[in-house]
């Protein structure tokens, strides 16, 4: 038992004495899943809008398909991407793999289902007046939507931060893709994997101290907003 | 101020497993007000999407000051008008971003006029100083005033009102009827709203178009009544009930619609010696007073 108490002890003399080692993999791991949120938000958000509005052939399949997507394990993520971009593979010559941008192709795989599926409700929570009202008062088609995103921005919020949640703290795609290369693509979760291996606990346990303070703060932003849609 | 600003040619929309609405000829004359009047479900919120250009005619056109509309202008011409729906909705946002939320979508007036702009029209509807309440805080009447001045800033060439009377109490009723004046008055707006009820259409109104069934009636909907039309020896009638005919002259058949003019009808103790074919003997239930008409309910059966 000694050990995970010297562990626990060491672990918060790093978090108050702020260690430059901890600060470095904390800021890859914060850059890297801010980057593939930002893109996802891109990407997710209108598809999950345009789904919510249109109607088409196939489009409760394109849901099913979207929220299977939301149980896809981040190791099938890692094989997929990294049989695309290793040396051998047809996106190889750009040399991404064991890079950050490999984590982030990765991480918008990841991010890109939940930040759809969540937007898609979203939409679909909004009022249907929100539509007609807008056009009553002049909104062309880019308009409308704008109202209607804006109506339902609480929950299109809620949806960005749920998706930065699941890539803050996965640990399959930046351990296959990125190559726990230290100072670069070292963050939280593959450290904790790689310090735990080591035996050494005081820096998993801070950074794992850090990864669940953060996801504690999403999660009452998460749930705040939820709150508000409401 | 007699100019056209809308007028429609045999317009016509169709819905699946249901009667459509259909629209031969009419015409909106700039600057007047217009109700329409029908009972649930006679196709009033239909016609208003479809002169608002809110909804597509299924055949038909519609023209603005004598141009045809196409959807290539659409958009154009249908900011020129606003509507103001049943049940209006609010963004949540303040009461002023509600406001310039049109002309924020226009972007053809100067914004730094806009306060000046939302602070007018919330005078108009007597709601001075709402700029800053949250817009989910306001009541129902105030919801619908504030809907009001959100349209009115974009100073539209038609206002359409879509049962502005429904969901809201009497004294907004009123407040709401000396509005509609107001704006008339002051903008020289068209304004064409619909309305269940016949006495503040013809109170309020210049024009009344009543609607039955998706069909424009021709009159007014006082003493509408339904019935089928029947042949006895030569003379056509239309039997409203078991011992009520009304004689008529028509080419329809089956069943029908009748309305009898409140300014035909007389009533007399004594039988009137007359050459009208239609005499009912009958017991007067209960007088109403209206602004200026009577409402009898009289048992002839």
């Amino acid at each position: 038992m000694d050990y995970i108490l010297d562990g626990l002890k060491a672990a918060l003399e790093l978090i108050f004495t702020l260690d430059r080692e901890m600060l470095l993999i904390a800021t890859v791991s914060l850059k890297v899943s801010a980057i593939s949120t930002i893109i996802a938000t891109l990407l997710g958000v209108p598809f999950g809008f345009v789904i919510a509005i249109k109607d088409f052939w196939g489009k409760q399949g394109v849901i099913t398909v979207l929220n299977t997507l939301l149980a896809l394990p981040t190791v099938v993520i890692g094989l997929l991407v990294y049989s695309f971009i290793s040396r051998r593979g047809p996106l190889g010559s750009m040399g991404l793999l064991y890079t950050p941008w490999a984590i982030v192709i990765g991480q918008i795989i990841l991010a890109f289902p939940v930040i759809a599926a969540l937007s898609l409700s979203a939409t679909l929570g909004v009022d249907k007046r929100v539509r007609k009202t807008a056009l009553t008062l002049g909104a062309n088609r880019l308009q409308t939507a704008f109202f209607v995103l804006a109506e339902g921005k609480f929950a299109i919020l809620a949806a960005i931060i749920a998706g930065f949640g699941r890539v803050f703290a996965e640990v399959g795609v930046s351990m296959m893709l990125g190559g726990n290369i230290r100072g670069f693509t070292r963050n939280i979760t593959t450290a904790i994997a790689f310090e735990t291996g080591k035996g050494e606990f005081a820096l998993g346990i801070a950074l794992g101290t850090i990864l669940l303070s953060v996801a504690f703060l999403v999660n009452i932003l998460f749930q705040h907003l939820q709150r508000k849609r409401a | 101020m007699d100019k056209l600003v809308l007028m429609t040619n045999n317009l016509n929309k169709q819905y699946a497993g249901a009667f459509g609405l259909e629209v031969p000829h009419l015409e909106f004359m700039a600057g007047q007000i217009y109700a329409v009047i029908g009972p649930n479900g006679a196709g009033k919120s239909t016609l208003l999407n479809l002169l608002s250009l809110l909804d597509a005619p299924s055949a038909g056109e519609i023209f603005f000051k004598g141009q045809a509309v196409t959807p290539s202008h659409a958009l154009d011409i249908r900011r020129q008008m606003s509507m103001v729906m049943e049940d209006p909705l609010l963004f949540h946002t303040s009461v002023y971003k509600n406001i310039i939320s049109g002309l924020k979508c226009r972007l053809t007036t100067d914004p730094t006029k806009w306060p000046e702009m939302a602070a007018e029209v919330l005078e108009m509807v007597g709601l001075s100083g709402f700029e800053k309440r949250q817009a989910h805080t306001l009541s129902r009447g105030e919801t619908q005033r504030v809907a009001i001045a959100r349209a009115l800033v974009l100073q539209p060439e038609i206002l359409f009102l879509d049962e502005p009377f429904t969901n809201i109490d009497k004294k907004n009723v009123a407040l709401l009827e000396k509005l509609i004046q107001t704006i008339n008055h002051k903008y020289r707006s068209t304004i064409i709203f619909t309305t269940h009820d016949l006495w503040q259409a013809y109170r309020l109104a210049d024009n009344v178009i009543s609607i039955v069934a998706g069909k424009l009636i021709n009159g007014s909907l006082e003493n509408l009544f339904a019935g089928v039309v029947e042949e006895v020896n030569g003379l056509q009638f239309v039997r409203l009930s078991a011992d009520v005919l009304i004689s008529v002259v028509t080419k329809e058949r089956g069943s029908v619609h009748v309305c009898i003019p409140p300014q035909d009808i007389i009533l007399s103790h004594e039988h009137i010696e007359s050459s009208a074919r239609n005499s009912f003997k009958g017991i007067v239930k209960k007088i109403q007073m209206e602004a200026q008409v009577v409402k009898l309910v009289i048992n002839v059966a």
